[in-house]
């Protein structure tokens, strides 16, 4: 364990380096904050209609304008913070537990037990991602944690393959030998040596993945298959904005703006994340 | 070699079986009567007698899904709506998204990956920190939105170009560019990395060490040895393409494959849905397969392993 804190610390060295990376983790920082404290950042209730002010631009009381239902863009903004980072760090955390267990026991065990997982996940591999969550749900209608479903189904295959090839790696190292040896079982082997180990690669992952989340969940909203009006989520506002586009595209443009920043945010961590991991990348 | 590729083929078919496994089941997850969700809302009793009996929904799950997949493979499965088969109307549309694809590729494919090559042949350079930075945005910029920022700028502002439809080649401009600018971002992302990793192998280091000019050895030897995984990898991005052409046909009108699932769930027409996913994923594991081949018949490392075996 001990060790591996060091690694951390020598991957924060290196992180600190990498601009992007620094610029990716103060974005996301920005936008966790925002999320937790929405409440007392949004200027307005994000459902108070004022509809004296439908569509009116940018201005010192609403900088980001209202939108047709006299609602204040800003605080929507603001509120549509919680629900996108919420519903894209559960389907993240959901397709990362799921497809490192999975993948770990297929590394770990091998034989019919692989060959049925790995199967299956080249299933969920087949089916182009955005069209998986649509699929499911159409099927199931648009609640929450169908999103949430719907969104970490198409990730836990590649979060199986990490973590099985990491396992795979580490499985034929000598100290899972010596392990063994002095009579540790298997599966505390497993859990105690083998997974840690494919913990830093699949951060990566995850960074990278809550970006993708962020993209699938608002593009969802945008079809009108996500998070349901009147409740404030960047991909639905912008979908409800494109029909007086014309008359008032500030309404489109600031949610598109916030998606945006958010992926930039976790792309920039990921991306550097990976060159402060991956030896192959480093400057030489 | 062609026991290789049959191989492959082979490993196929349970994969395709998978997918329309999952996808007959999703679709039974509807809650309701198959029958009205196969048929429609408006369908007399006469007919949903017709589509139990033509579905076999009296019977258990399994002969339902065989029952489901022959009448699909023969075209029996009508859209609810339209009452056509769900296949004449999808292929047409099917043929708009590659239409629209292709375009897109035409532009992405050249530059992203000259691009992707001038960036690692400069390395840390500005000019490299300038395109990969520029990727990063492209890769992180939602489609949707990029579409709506085209039309109001280049159709509502400027007017020069359509905002939507299919009628000609002006139609076609923004929803290729839209789809263009992280397809570009992608390849020229992949076409870095790879010449990197090119560009450190031992081979190249030795073309350096005698003296070769540097930008013989780069623009010769390496992108000799580093167009093949670019191509393959571009590839098989094509699934993606596939999805954010959903999107952008949304926002632009265009008359897809994409837009017409999208319809189909909002008119709660589930065979459209049904089909068009399978077709889509089939199309998507089949082109997959179609680079894999392609890859080891054009690679003579492949090639001369296998003969070797």
């Amino acid at each position: 364990m001990k060790n591996w804190f060091c690694s951390v610390r020598i991957i924060y060295r290196r992180l600190r380096k990498n601009r992007l990376a620094v610029v990716g983790f103060w974005i996301i920082v920005a936008f966790i904050f925002t999320a937790l404290f929405a409440p007392w950042i949004a200027p307005y209730d994000p459902s108070e209609q004022d509809l004296l002010a439908s569509l009116e631009g940018p201005s010192v009381a609403h900088p980001m304008g209202v939108d047709f239902f006299g609602r204040d863009i800003l605080s929507r903004v603001i509120w549509g913070t919680r629900v996108s980072l919420t519903i894209a760090l559960m389907a993240v955390a959901i397709s990362a537990i799921v497809g490192a267990l999975l993948g770990s026991l297929a590394g770990f065990y091998g034989g019919i037990l692989d060959e049925v997982i790995m199967r299956i996940m080249d299933v969920f591999l087949a089916i182009p991602s955005i069209l998986l969550a649509i699929a499911i749900v159409a099927a199931l209608g648009p609640r929450t944690s169908n999103l949430v479903f719907a969104v970490s189904l198409s990730t836990i295959p590649e979060f199986a393959r990490i973590a099985r090839s990491a396992v795979l790696v580490e499985r034929s190292k000598e100290y899972i030998e010596a392990a063994r040896a002095i009579g540790e079982s298997r599966l505390s082997m497993l859990f105690r040596y083998a997974l840690p180990n494919s913990l830093i690669p699949m951060v990566v992952q995850a960074s990278l993945r809550m970006a993708t989340a962020i993209l699938s969940v608002s593009g969802l909203g945008f079809l009108g298959l996500g998070v349901q009006p009147p409740t404030p989520e960047w991909g639905t506002d912008l979908s409800l904005a494109r029909t007086y586009l014309e008359i008032a595209p500030h309404a489109g443009i600031f949610p598109g703006i916030a998606i945006f920043l958010s992926v930039i945010g976790f792309n920039f961590l990921g991306d550097g994340l990976n060159e402060a991991l991956n030896p192959r990348l480093k400057d030489r | 070699m062609g026991k290789l590729i049959l191989m492959r083929v082979l490993l196929l078919i349970p994969v395709l079986l998978g997918v329309s496994i999952f996808i007959f089941l999703l679709m039974r997850l509807i809650p309701g009567d198959p029958a009205i969700i196969i048929a429609g809302e408006n369908a007399t009793p006469e007919m949903l007698q017709q589509i139990r009996e033509e579905f076999a929904l009296d019977k258990p799950l399994a002969i339902q899904y065989v029952t489901f997949m022959k009448n699909l493979l023969s075209g029996k499965v009508v859209s609810i709506k339209t009452r056509r088969p769900v296949f004449e109307e999808l292929f047409p549309r099917f043929l708009n998204t590659i239409h629209l694809t292709l375009f897109s590729m035409a532009i992405a494919i050249p530059l992203g990956i000259t691009l992707g090559i001038l960036a690692a042949a400069h390395r840390n350079s500005l000019l490299d920190n300038f395109v990969m930075v520029l990727a990063l945005l492209g890769v992180s910029m939602p489609v949707f939105w990029l579409g709506i920022i085209l039309i109001l700028v280049f159709a509502v502002q400027l007017g020069w170009l359509p905002s939507g439809g299919k009628e000609g080649f002006a139609n076609l401009i923004l929803p290729s560019l839209t789809i263009a600018f992280a397809l570009t971002s992608m390849i020229a992302r992949m076409a870095r990395a790879m010449m990197v990793e090119t560009l450190s192998k031992e081979y190249i280091r030795t073309a350096v060490a005698y003296g070769l000019p540097r930008r013989k050895v780069v623009y010769k030897y390496a992108l000799k040895n580093v167009m093949i995984p670019i191509v393959t990898v571009i590839g098989l991005q094509f699934g993606y393409l596939l999805g954010g052409a959903v999107l952008t046909e949304s926002v632009f009108g265009w008359p897809g494959i994409g837009r017409y699932i999208v319809d189909g769930i909002f008119s709660r027409d589930y065979s459209v849905v049904q089909v068009g996913i399978m077709f889509l994923s089939m199309v998507f594991v089949l082109v997959n397969l179609g680079v894999d081949v392609l890859y080891m018949l054009i690679d003579p490392k492949v090639r001369r392993d296998v003969s070797k075996a």
